[in-house]
């Protein structure tokens, strides 16, 4: 009996054993052939070992790389990167991540199902990255498994539906209708991107920034590992050259100090390149039994999909948000040098592109090219000093050097920080904001998706 | 076999979409899942000599048409009917020439 009990909490608490589990289980519901049951399930199950390798590359980096910072200058620098956080997390929770995974999942399956919100939450990275978030945060506030379990899966699958009905509109008015909507959970970022663009931008039309020919030139902001290896490089060299040869050489060994922070910095690079592999293999799984059954259970829900999708719709907006972000970010991180804030965050560039990139998409589609710049800059400031806060709550936690990056898990991660001990608040908080966007895809949303088809309406009859 | 590899940024995301959205689509044609293998990259590490055909976004396009394959170039990452009308004649045509 005691070997069998051994067996079961080895295998329930072993987090890559239990995502081979699920999606074994999702391959055998969408009948898969039994060849591609077994590859797949020990393809997810791989991944999360290769996640779980790439965790440690980021730690042997991230440990001396804190120390010298700390001596250069008397802030501990944070490379902002969900992977690595989700990496780093996963070895001691990751258990209760896999299970927040899928109950988010379920939750946002039952709310599309039976909620004027039908969208499907599509971009498996984020699912397991709200899960972390959720499941780090309860976890501070010291709940037991159980609890966490339900509260993370609750808090996941609302934030996992509610977040795509609030991206629609935009979306919808970016994409021309292209029918899908953004699961990406930076969207609060975003839909606070559309309303400053049309606070402080231009006219939508006829400054729209995808009139703007910028040539080829940029082809570098593409390259995330290089820009993430670039921008841990810029400041741990200078935090370096202020901590001294003498400090640095303590950790270096027989290499030259500088030298060896060139190649720790691109160590981090590689750490992440590493982590990506793995949540590519079981993220490849995962989504496309999630999408199976979403689609037997939710006929015609709207696919909630990861910001990229919009890219092709923006190229010059996502341009020009680069650019923006980038400037808010580097904003941020003067403010929080000159107040002497402890943490201070590692501009690296990568959510430059995906998230500076897709506020300017949102910022443009309502105030043009000044809306998709500012937009952008007023994202990357503020996310950043946001991104500093929830590291200071996690530090209970003893996470090296990295923290969540886009918007939504930061700010889901500050509010169970900060109100979880009255739990109620926090889930009410939530819903609260689910109601809003119900009330956006009645008043803003399905009027505007008629609009656009009114030529057709009008010959089909629809009513 | 033809291998496919459809690329974005990340190599998460959209070039995940893409791959079920190719899959489906090369299904619908009829084309037998024995035929082909689909694969997922970020664009920094895609280059690779046993690629037949590259699947991206306006985007990346540049990049990937810089390296010799077939690349389709596709707008909706999600429009099986979409991507189908790309891909389909481009698959045929790597077919034929192996």
């Amino acid at each position: 009996m005691d070997i069998f009990w051994q067996v079961i909490t080895s295998i329930l608490g072993q987090a890559s054993v239990l995502v081979g589990l699920i999606a074994c289980v999702g391959l055998i519901l969408q009948r898969a052939p039994i060849d591609r049951v077994v590859t797949g399930s020990l393809k997810a199950f791989l991944g999360m070992l290769i996640m779980g390798a790439g965790a440690a590359v980021i730690v042997t980096m991230l440990t001396p790389a804190a120390e010298i910072m700390a001596d250069g200058f008397n802030f501990q620098g944070v490379v902002p990167v969900n992977e690595a956080i989700t990496a780093l997390a996963s070895v001691k929770y990751g258990a209760q991540m896999a299970g927040i995974t899928v109950g988010g999942f379920l939750v946002n399956l039952i709310l599309a199902r039976f909620t004027p919100l039908r969208y499907i939450f599509l971009s498996g990275h984020h699912i397991l990255f709200i899960a972390t978030v959720t499941t780090v945060m309860l976890y501070t506030l010291g709940l037991d498994d159980i609890s966490v379990l339900i509260y993370g899966s609750l808090i996941s699958g609302i934030v996992m539906t509610m977040m795509p009905a609030l991206a629609m509109p935009f979306v919808h008015k970016a994409t021309n209708g292209a029918g899908f909507t953004l699961g990406h959970l930076a969207t609060s970022g975003y839909v606070l991107s559309g309303i400053v663009g049309k606070i402080a931008g231009g006219d939508p039309v006829k400054t729209n920034a995808e009139k703007i020919n910028f040539g080829r030139r940029f082809g570098f902001m593409r390259e995330s590992l290089i820009l993430m290896g670039l921008g841990v490089l810029v400041v741990y060299m200078i935090s370096a050259i202020f901590a001294g040869r003498e400090a640095v050489a303590e950790y270096s060994g027989t290499l030259d100090p500088f030298v060896w922070v060139f190649i720790q910095s691109f160590t981090f690079a590689a750490g992440v390149a590493i982590i990506l592999q793995g949540v590519r293999m079981f993220v490849g799984e995962l989504v496309p039994a999630f999408r199976g059954i979403s689609e037997k259970l939710v006929p015609n829900a709207a696919p909630a999909l990861d910001c990229p999708a919009v890219f092709p719709y923006g190229e010059k907006s996502v341009l020009l948000g680069f650019f923006g972000y980038t400037v808010g970010l580097i904003g941020a991180m003067a403010l929080l040098i000159a107040v002497d804030f402890p943490i201070v965050i590692i501009p690296i560039l990568l959510h430059s592109f995906f998230m500076g990139g897709t506020a300017g998409v949102f910022g443009n589609a309502t105030g043009g090219r000044r809306g998709a710049l500012i937009g952008a800059a007023v994202l990357g400031f503020i996310n950043s000093l946001i991104q500093a806060l929830l590291f200071g709550q996690m530090a209970v936690l003893g996470f090296e050097g990295t923290t969540f990056a886009d918007t939504d898990f930061v700010l889901v991660g500050l509010l169970i920080g900060s109100l979880g001990s009255i739990m109620p608040l926090v889930l009410a908080i939530v819903v609260a904001v689910f109601l809003i966007a119900v009330l956006v895809e009645y008043k803003v949303t399905r009027p505007m998706i008629r609009r656009s088809k009114e030529p057709v309406a009008e010959t089909a009859k629809a009513g | 076999m033809i291998n496919i590899m459809t690329v974005c940024g990340m190599g998460l995301g959209s070039s995940l979409l893409a791959s079920m959205s190719a899959e489906r689509a090369l299904k619908a044609a009829g084309v037998s899942t024995d035929a082909f293998r689909i694969e997922t990259s970020d664009v920094g590490s895609a280059r690779r000599g046993d690629v037949d055909i590259y699947l991206t976004t306006s985007e990346f396009a540049p990049e990937v048409q810089e390296w010799g394959a077939t690349v389709v170039v596709i707008k909706n990452v999600f429009d099986e009917k979409e991507i189908g009308a790309a891909l389909v004649p481009a698959f045929e045509l790597v077919s034929q020439s192996q």
